[in-house]
């Protein structure tokens, strides 16, 4: 894979959810993808601090590779590097299975990781290697983890689980926080969009296991769960839900 | 003086490398193109006949003349098409051919050129109930086909945006190949006249293989290993998407371009996957064969012609 991005980002302060259909029916050609990323990226720069940006793929009927690269691949690229304007992390909601393959492929040539969230609940993608994948689904199922807990509960040993979880959070699928801890993306997804995600079935699952979370005793950064609120929709289709 | 080149009367993938064989012997002079005894067309054939008169113009600098099918059948269906208003941009002919009526095609898509990204666009919103109706209907493909077929039909239009720098069209068909295959098929023809795989690619990949760079080795690297023009690790995913989906169907896809031509090749196809020594023509010429799924017990029904 490639050199994954230099800095951690920190606690998230809000949750940007763009529903990625509302700027084209038709997602297809570079043109419209980089109008799409243009306005995604515009909203990004107007929040302040970390942000988690929910990519709502829910009513896209048609999107081509050339229009998914230029949202997706440049979107997840530019923000891995050193130099991306905004500290962000990225989710994908609600992609139609018949699109997957197509988000895999672009992912794959682009050696990048995306943490996706539909009807059936949460993945990784992209090309991340098993062990990578595993500690992912660890945290995915616990919501917020430790090394320590990976070493309790899967007898590992806490450097290599510290490792693992670092290198999630260097891909910027994972979030780091205080004591060397880590927040797995859809959980501040849950914990912030909740009522609002379009996303089918899934949030049955969702609040399931945000009471999971929950029970870690960790509040979620500075904002804390349950203190949500919606801010004034500045772009067509995105709503932005500040901490 | 002008060369009569006569086009064959079966205008198809195979009648085009017959015609481009004819204008080839003498690039420099104005062509008489002779298509009145055309009795069959296919799209990647009737899109080869306006290319042939686009690279004629082209290469010679005056409009070629244009001889129209004596058949009503293929005149008409020429006619439905839209064949006559792409062509009289490029040829010169009588006035006698009819205009398409608005709203009297039957095609898939009918002959539309691609000279941008609203083209795509256009294409991509027009097609889209008429491909729900016939890959569902008639071809039997999962609903979700409508997707991938948009997907299909947006990367190789863009193909032409992006790369040819000259101009192109698409054309789609639904045809009943029954001597061929036994079955429905829809055709998708995509051409332009512009630089070609070699050209687009010889910047960035030619010195790397050296000797060996041609049109075969450019369409290699272009459609088996995704390479592009451009050094961003995202580009060069259309035609490899393309080529995935096509097998998953057990579909046809090939890519003509200069003297060679490569293809991915169905089980129920015998054909040789890269092909060289062409006659040398400018610009691409795609064509995605896409068969009706045969469920047990099934056959193929109808007859093979235009209209």
């Amino acid at each position: 894979m490639a050199e994954p991005g230099q800095g951690l980002g920190g606690v998230v302060e809000t949750v940007v959810h763009t529903s990625v259909a509302t700027f084209h029916s038709n997602l297809v050609t570079r043109p419209t993808g980089r109008a799409v990323r243009a306005a995604i990226e515009g909203q990004l720069q107007e929040t302040a601090g970390t942000c988690l940006s929910l990519l709502d793929f829910t009513q896209v009927d048609i999107i081509d590779f050339s229009c998914a690269d230029e949202i997706v691949g440049q979107l997840l690229r530019r923000y891995l590097r050193s130099d991306r304007p905004c500290e962000a992390y990225f989710v994908a909601g609600g992609v139609a299975e018949h699109h997957r393959e197509l988000f895999e492929t672009v992912l794959s040539r682009h050696k990048l990781l995306l943490v996706a969230m539909d009807s059936d609940g949460t993945e990784l993608w992209g090309p991340a290697p098993r062990e990578l994948q595993w500690a992912w689904a660890r945290l995915d199922a616990m919501g917020l983890v430790r090394a320590r807990d990976l070493e309790t509960r899967e007898g590992m040993c806490q450097t290599a689980a510290a490792a693992l979880l670092e290198e999630l959070a260097a891909w910027r699928v994972a979030i780091p926080k205080e004591h060397n801890a880590f927040s797995s993306l859809p959980a501040v997804v849950r914990q912030r969009c909740q009522g609002l995600l379009p996303l089918g079935g899934g949030l049955g699952r969702v609040a399931e296991r945000r009471a999971e979370y929950d029970e870690e005793g960790a509040a979620e950064g500075s904002g804390g769960s349950g203190r949500s609120a919606e801010s004034p929709v500045s772009h067509p289709g995105i709503d932005a839900i500040s901490a | 003086m002008t060369r009569v080149v006569a086009v064959p009367d079966t205008l198809d993938d195979r009648g085009f490398e017959t015609l481009v064989a004819g204008w080839a012997e003498d690039r420099d002079a104005r062509v008489l193109l002779d298509a009145r005894h055309v009795r069959w067309v296919s799209p990647y054939g009737i899109l080869g006949l306006l290319a042939t008169g686009a690279a004629s113009l082209g290469a010679c600098g005056e409009r070629p003349l244009l001889e129209a099918p004596e058949s009503r059948d293929v005149a008409s269906y020429l006619s439905r098409i839209g064949f006559y208003e792409q062509a009289h941009r490029i040829f010169d002919f009588g006035d006698h051919t009819r205009r398409r009526a608005a709203g009297d095609s039957d095609a898939l898509l009918e002959i539309t050129p691609i000279q941008s990204h609203q083209d795509v666009h256009d294409v991509v919103d027009r097609v889209r109930d008429r491909a729900a109706a016939i890959l569902g209907n008639r071809l039997g493909y999962p609903p979700s086909a409508v997707v991938h077929f948009s997907v299909i039909l947006s990367e190789v239009c863009q193909n032409i945006v992006e790369h040819a720098e000259g101009d192109g069209w698409v054309a789609a068909q639904t045809y009943n190949w029954r001597q061929r295959l036994g079955r429905q098929v829809v055709i998708i023809a995509v051409m332009d006249v512009g630089m070609g795989f070699r050209g687009s690619l010889a910047r960035e990949h030619a010195q790397r293989y050296g000797d060996r760079w041609s049109d075969e080795t450019a369409l290699e690297a272009a459609f088996l290993h995704g390479v592009s023009r451009y050094r961003d690790p995202g580009r060069g995913q259309g035609l490899q998407g393309i080529r995935r989906q096509v097998s998953r169907w057990n579909g046809l896809f090939t890519i003509r371009s200069g003297t060679a031509q490569i293809s991915e090749i169905p089980d129920w196809l015998d054909k040789q996957p890269v092909i060289g020594g062409l006659p040398d023509f400018p610009g691409a010429q795609i064509q995605v064969v896409l068969p009706q799924i045969i469920k047990s017990g099934q056959g193929g029904e109808g007859g093979r012609g235009n209209g």
